[in-house]
């Protein structure tokens, strides 16, 4: 797993009796929660509101936003109906309301723009919000699909107070158009809920509950069938559902439910995910003098390596693409760019890919600065190596050893150098024949050819070759055929031909035959190894 | 004829570190039998890790068939899972290679790399590679020109553990070369004459053996 371990967990767990609870009945766990559970957090419920609509319109252009913010415009789920999601102002004032199917929605506002929902780029946006808001507190949660959590209590006295810090998150917020509320409570789920109600800022432990009870159970986000029982048993707010036996509820609607009230009165721990920022590698070396060859660019070359080679060791990662970038002073730079069939973190198979990229590579101009980036960084699994290995540098595993020789391979003859051959059920001897990228496509295309098919020859010819008249009749000698092959009317290549095993004057067993459509035409298309 | 030295007593089996007298005297297991009982009787089998060189002009007088049983054998001999075996290097062959014909001779097409129309340095470089790579069984590789001293390197790498095949014009028959076996063929009536030129432990002989072309099944329906 590559997530960071679930942080934070609260100073003290609940007694020990109530940690292990039946699935179906949980104990009511002791109340009030314990007092260095409240002192100890604070979390930063981020809520954004419109968040198809704002993840929606993002990644167009600024003036096409601007035109459509001057429009009634929402955002569309992507289900049937196309229920309306978020909407901006313009078309809210003409009557349309998140929930209303798209329908609905064009009958009160015919001119409306509506968006498809794109749920990946929301996630995306999300994801890059949460690093953003890495620089208030290192301890930031996404809660799908438009929300962020922060754990702020330890940022207090750097950002200068709880305002202080809300007011500076909100102006960036604010800053990329976002309309945000935000709302600090003791725990992540009261926090959360706050902040969907949309009615305070910073809500005190003490006042936590009297808050929740305010709420609606829509706030809870729920599963529809849920709600509308919760509704039927008369419960509309937060409050009401509090108030219900404990035991009878768990009954109807599970258990897992009830622990999530628990968590948001702090009775019991909430664990949340950390987001973790991708890591990147970036090294620029600016010359002092320009470089001519590829020989003098090596050592610098090795130098950053060996820096990148650094910088994976201490995260025990491993590297699957890295790009070296040659700057020039006046012509466009030259990207080199070397990908490994299997990632690593060896820095000597690097430099020697690196040799031979740069053996191959014809420098147009002088370089004067150099810049290596890593893409594709990975967790390294760790290798069993022999303790008496005598040869460090040969890898132990055959995958391994395999992915190296194509790498270099490669780094020389190109991508299209080297391929891996497959046999395709066709009966066309140039359908039946492909090639693959030698490493990587693991696919198991080959069937084998029905037992009676007629042996083919070990060589064949790239293109059919055609034979004169005089090459044929001399002292060639018929051994087995006609075997007719017709096929491939249905994509266009068809053949019609009669193929003969013949053995030449000079003793080679040959594959030729007669195309029906042209009678007196001979090919050679195979030689029998 | 590779033999293997017979235990006088199963129970001495079962001593660790016990040598009997006939291990000591030098035989040729390593050697890997070529599936032919003539070739098998003149050779003794293929030299195993060794560099073979054959020397051909024509393409299909039966040349690939006579390494088919050796690739089968090398691919058996690593005993490692399908999904994760040692791979066939066809370096820098004349024409295509038949993915079907080699799925006939019961081989898996996935196992064989190829490497088509290279530089004569390509070449050279590319098939030492492979051979000290530890990644390959056999490697297989069309030299058209290559002087002693880089035949020289590639035994060497071939004795570090990964067989070798090169395929060499005719006419270099004349001069020497460092391979462990040089076989000259040639075109026959009934299959394919095959020259020994060089043969460890053994004095050069100048004897031609047929080796029936058993993969065309001739002529039940010839006709003009």
């Amino acid at each position: 797993m590559n997530h960071a371990l679930p942080l934070p967990l609260p100073d003290s767990l609940p007694a020990p009796a109530t940690r292990l609870r039946p699935t179906l009945l949980p104990p009511r766990p002791p109340t009030p929660a314990s007092r260095t559970v409240r002192r100890r957090q604070i979390w930063l419920a981020l809520h954004f509101s419109d968040w198809p609509l704002f993840a929606a319109t993002s990644s167009l252009p600024a003036e096409q936003r601007a035109q459509l913010s001057a429009l009634p415009t929402a955002a569309t789920d992507v289900d049937r109906q196309r229920h309306v999601l978020a909407c901006n102002d313009i078309a809210a004032k003409l009557g349309v309301r998140a929930g209303h199917s798209l329908n609905a929605a064009m009958t009160m506002c015919p001119e409306l723009n509506a968006l498809p929902r794109d749920i990946s780029k929301e996630q995306r946006l999300l994801k890059r919000l949460a690093e953003r808001c890495l620089q208030y507190s290192p301890v930031v949660s996404t809660a799908d699909p438009d929300e962020l959590l922060l754990e702020i209590r330890g940022s207090l006295r750097l950002f200068g107070g709880l305002q202080a810090l809300m007011s500076r998150i909100r102006s960036d917020l604010m800053a990329q158009s976002l309309t945000v509320q935000l709302t600090a409570g003791p725990t992540p789920e009261s926090a959360l809920w706050l902040a969907r109600a949309s009615n305070r800022e910073v809500v005190r432990p003490l006042e936590v509950r009297s808050q929740l009870d305010k709420l609606p159970i829509a706030v809870l986000r729920w599963p529809p069938e849920v709600e509308l029982r919760l509704w039927r048993f008369g419960t509309r707010t937060v409050g009401d559902l509090l108030r219900l036996p404990r035991g009878g509820l768990a009954k109807r609607i599970g258990a897992n439910l009830l622990i999530e009230l628990d968590r948001a009165l702090g009775r019991c721990p909430s664990l949340r995910r950390s987001v973790v920022e991708t890591e990147r590698f970036q090294d620029t070396v600016r010359l002092d003098y320009e470089i001519a060859t590829t020989a003098q660019l090596e050592p610098l070359l090795r130098a950053s390596l060996q820096r990148l080679a650094t910088f994976l060791k201490k995260r025990q990662l491993t590297v699957g693409v890295f790009r070296i970038v040659l700057r020039h002073r006046e012509q466009r730079s030259t990207p080199i760019r070397i990908a490994l069939a299997r990632p690593t973190n060896d820095v000597g198979h690097m430099c020697d890919l690196l040799h031979e990229k740069l053996h191959s590579l014809t420098l147009t101009a002088a370089v004067c600065e150099l810049a290596v980036t890593a893409e594709q960084l990975l967790r390294a699994q760790p290798t069993d190596r022999s303790l008496f290995s005598a040869d460090d540098r040969q890898p132990q595993q055959l995958a391994e050893r395999k992915a190296r020789l194509y790498e270099q391979l490669v780094g020389r003859l190109g991508e299209r150098g080297i391929v891996r051959l497959q046999a395709a059920a066709d009966h066309r001897p140039e359908h039946a024949q492909r090639t693959l990228c030698a490493i990587g496509d693991t696919r198991k295309f080959t069937t084998a050819p029905p037992p009676e098919m007629p042996r083919r020859p070990r060589w064949l010819l790239p293109v059919p070759k055609p034979i004169t008249k005089s090459q044929l009749s001399g002292k060639a000698k018929v051994l087995k055929g006609p075997e007719s092959i017709e096929a491939g009317w249905w994509d266009g290549d068809q053949v019609q031909r009669d193929y003969f095993v013949v053995q030449s004057r000079r003793g080679s067993l040959c594959w030729i035959f007669r195309d029906r459509t042209k009678p007196e035409q001979w090919y050679l298309h195979g030689l029998f190894g | 004829m590779a033999s293997e030295p017979t235990m006088p007593d199963p129970r001495l089996q079962d001593i660790p570190r016990l040598w009997t007298a006939g291990a000591l005297v030098r035989r040729d297991s390593g050697n890997i039998p070529t599936g032919f009982a003539e070739l098998d009787r003149a050779i003794g089998g293929w030299p195993a890790p060794g560099l073979i060189e054959l020397l051909v002009d024509e393409w299909g007088i039966g040349e690939i068939e006579l390494v088919i049983p050796m690739i089968r054998a090398l691919l058996e001999r690593h005993n490692e899972t399908s999904a994760d075996r040692r791979m066939v290097f066809w370096l820098n062959p004349p024409l295509d290679i038949c993915a079907t014909a080699l799925v006939q001779d019961g081989l898996d097409p996935a196992d064989h790399w190829v490497c088509r129309s290279l530089a004569a340095g390509d070449v050279m470089w590319a098939s030492e590679l492979a051979l000290r790579s530890g990644a390959c069984a056999l490697v297989i590789a069309w030299l058209p020109r290559a002087d002693m001293k880089q035949l020289r390197r590639i035994k060497l790498g071939a004795l570090a553990g990964t067989q070798c095949v090169v395929f060499r014009s005719r006419s270099e028959a004349e001069n020497s070369s460092p391979a462990t076996l040089r076989l000259l063929l040639q075109p026959h009536a009934s299959g394919l004459a095959i020259s020994v030129i060089k043969l460890p432990g053994r004095r050069p002989r100048d004897l031609v053996i047929n080796v029936d072309r058993r993969t065309v099944p001739l002529c039940d329906e010839a006709s003009t």
